[in-house]
């Protein structure tokens, strides 16, 4: 089994897996998107004239662009008049659509959804606050066909907040979980280590344990540059970062601990025993408390991670090769560090045999 | 098993009954502390008050559980290695640290309560607090201490290996004391999560203490 960390052909698998995700990760374009709407507040009834802000589009005269403002799940509207300002605006121009006021809603959040026949469709949720408005209401009518989704095309999806920020998947959550796997591995050799003291097992736990580090460290400074792209600062007080934080002290805890033992079955012993404790405790704080409380970051509060639209096929793609690649290229450098290890241990042994 | 249990934990009360002084400078050191907090802030919210309170008594509590280890030296501890089970010398000392924390906890409230008397009631809930807290706490720092005590600098060494694992014990406490100040009552929820918190760290602590006692 140990045959492995000698061969080749994983190492240069990681190699061309995290070539190609940081290559890709950073060419591949973003999906066009709305960015703005020039005039938000608008009134059922009343003449509409909106500037309309793209993101990403190379839109040319004469391009069939449709604009749709949809009210409720059966109510949409086909804007009339959709001009091209510039390659990235349109104005939309058109007497807005009334709708029936009843008591309790006096206004609704209505997309604004934008379909060009190359570029496909662009969704912008709340676009539009429209109130009922003192006008002649007429009765709501609705758009019996959408015009078909476009082709499937190498392209990241477009999402408000994240924008080209997305690429950041493919480095803080894939370096996380490279780390968790790495941990896993440490975890492992701790319980292997207690129930049957070798050093040579404690070699592999303190390696893993030290690359587990030196990831987490990553994700650490990846996820703050995020928070700072998206949510406006490096660190906020947030569940899940705090805990995740806590859980790096456990660790940076467990290599001082190792530095302040000098012997070195003492050292495997206590370090095993603390790495267990350490993974078991890290999993309540990491994993189940951020999903108790309310939580800005995904995954927590019942805001998705990695499952529904979050995670659309483009970024899997890249996104797991990411993931293999971290967890590999962490692999290899635990497994430098173990022979580095084991030569020490031998070493160690020549000299008291002789 | 429940007898030596027992006598155990007798014995441990015993030897800290003898060497009183290290008690006395504990509940001093307590007093002082409470002193000095006043003479910086004489007045204080429930809110600040809730979270001096805890956190100065997770850096107390540290010092307290240090303690216990300190009981045996080379020979006793390989005559007690003899005569009882690891488990049973993981709950004595648990049990120990949890009285010891009883005391102290409740003598650094009373002490604070004396200072700042006027702007609080002694509510009994809050002892309900206290007692919760000596339970949870004691449950993060026994194993960690039974490992810092092979340690030179074992004060340093256990504040930053038990630390990370008193931060959420400590602040769920906090949280608890901030509904039951400003609420009146403290979720069962709270409860649930503290109580599993610290049923899962005794539990791994007496999976893993046999393998740390052996010398």
């Amino acid at each position: 089994m140990y045959g492995f960390i000698y061969q080749k052909w994983w190492k240069i698998l990681t190699l061309l897996m995290l070539l190609y995700v940081f290559i890709a990760g950073f060419l591949v374009p973003l999906r066009p998107g709305i960015l703005e709407v020039s005039e938000s507040r608008v009134v059922g009834g009343d003449s509409l004239q909106v500037f309309v802000t793209t993101y990403n589009t190379q839109w040319q005269e004469g391009d069939l662009i449709q604009a749709f403002i949809k009210y409720d799940s059966v109510h949409i509207w086909s804007v009339p008049g959709v001009t091209l300002q510039r390659r990235n605006k349109l104005l939309l121009q058109g007497r807005l659509l009334g709708w029936r006021s009843n008591s309790r809603d006096q206004y609704v959040d209505a997309t604004l959804i934008l379909h060009h026949p190359r570029d496909g469709f662009m969704v912008m949720p709340s676009a539009f606050t429209i109130t009922a408005g003192s006008g002649e209401l007429e009765a709501p009518i609705w758009v019996e066909q959408l015009p078909q989704r476009a082709a499937w095309s190498w392209k990241f999806p477009f999402r408000s907040i994240l924008y080209e920020t997305i690429r950041n998947t493919f480095f803080h959550v894939a370096i996380w979980m490279a780390m968790f796997v790495l941990l896993v591995v440490s975890l492992v050799y701790s319980i292997k280590y207690l129930l049957n003291p070798r050093l040579e097992y404690d070699a592999i736990t303190s390696s893993f344990a030290h690359v587990a580090i030196v990831w987490g460290t990553m994700g650490m400074i990846t996820g703050s540059l995020w928070a700072r792209a998206t949510w406006g600062t490096f660190w906020t007080n947030d569940p899940k970062l705090n805990m995740s934080a806590v859980a790096m002290m456990i660790y940076v805890a467990y290599a001082i601990l190792r530095a302040s033992i000098n012997d070195d079955d003492r050292r495997a012993q206590l370090s095993s025993a603390y790495n267990i404790f350490a993974f078991m405790a890290m999993i309540p704080l990491v994993i189940i408390i951020p999903r108790l409380t309310s939580s800005l970051h995904p995954g927590n509060g019942g805001n998705p991670a990695l499952g529904g639209e979050d995670l659309d096929h483009t970024l899997r793609l890249i996104f797991y090769p990411a993931v293999i690649g971290y967890t590999l290229l962490g692999v290899w450098m635990a497994s430098l560090l173990y022979r580095l290890r084991r030569i020490e241990i031998r070493n160690l042994i020549a000299s008291l045999q002789d | 098993m429940l007898q030596s249990l027992f006598s155990q934990i007798k014995t441990e009360l015993l030897i800290e009954y003898r060497s009183w002084a290290q008690t006395a400078s504990l509940l001093l050191f307590t007093f002082v502390l409470s002193y000095v907090i006043y003479k910086v802030k004489a007045e204080l919210n429930p809110i600040e008050f809730n979270f001096i309170y805890w956190v100065f008594l997770m850096l107390i509590s540290i010092s307290i559980v240090i303690r216990t280890e300190g009981h045996t030296d080379e020979g006793e501890h390989m005559l007690v290695y003899t005569l009882i089970s690891p488990i049973t010398a993981f709950i004595s000392r648990y049990v120990f640290n949890v009285i010891y924390l009883l005391i102290v906890g409740t003598g650094f409230y009373l002490t604070l309560y004396l200072f700042y008397s006027p702007q609080f009631d002694l509510t009994w809930d809050f002892f309900v607090l206290i007692f919760c807290g000596a339970l949870s706490i004691g449950a993060a720092l026994s194993f960690t201490a039974s490992i810092a005590r092979h340690l030179a600098g074992q004060n340093t060494i256990l504040s930053i290996l038990s630390i990370p694992v008193l931060i959420p014990v400590i602040l769920m406490l906090y949280n608890m004391g901030v509904s039951q100040f400003m609420q009146g009552s403290v979720e069962l929820s709270m409860f649930l999560t503290l109580l599993s918190i610290s049923l899962l760290s005794i539990a791994l602590s007496l999976i893993l203490f046999p393998m740390v006692w052996r010398r």
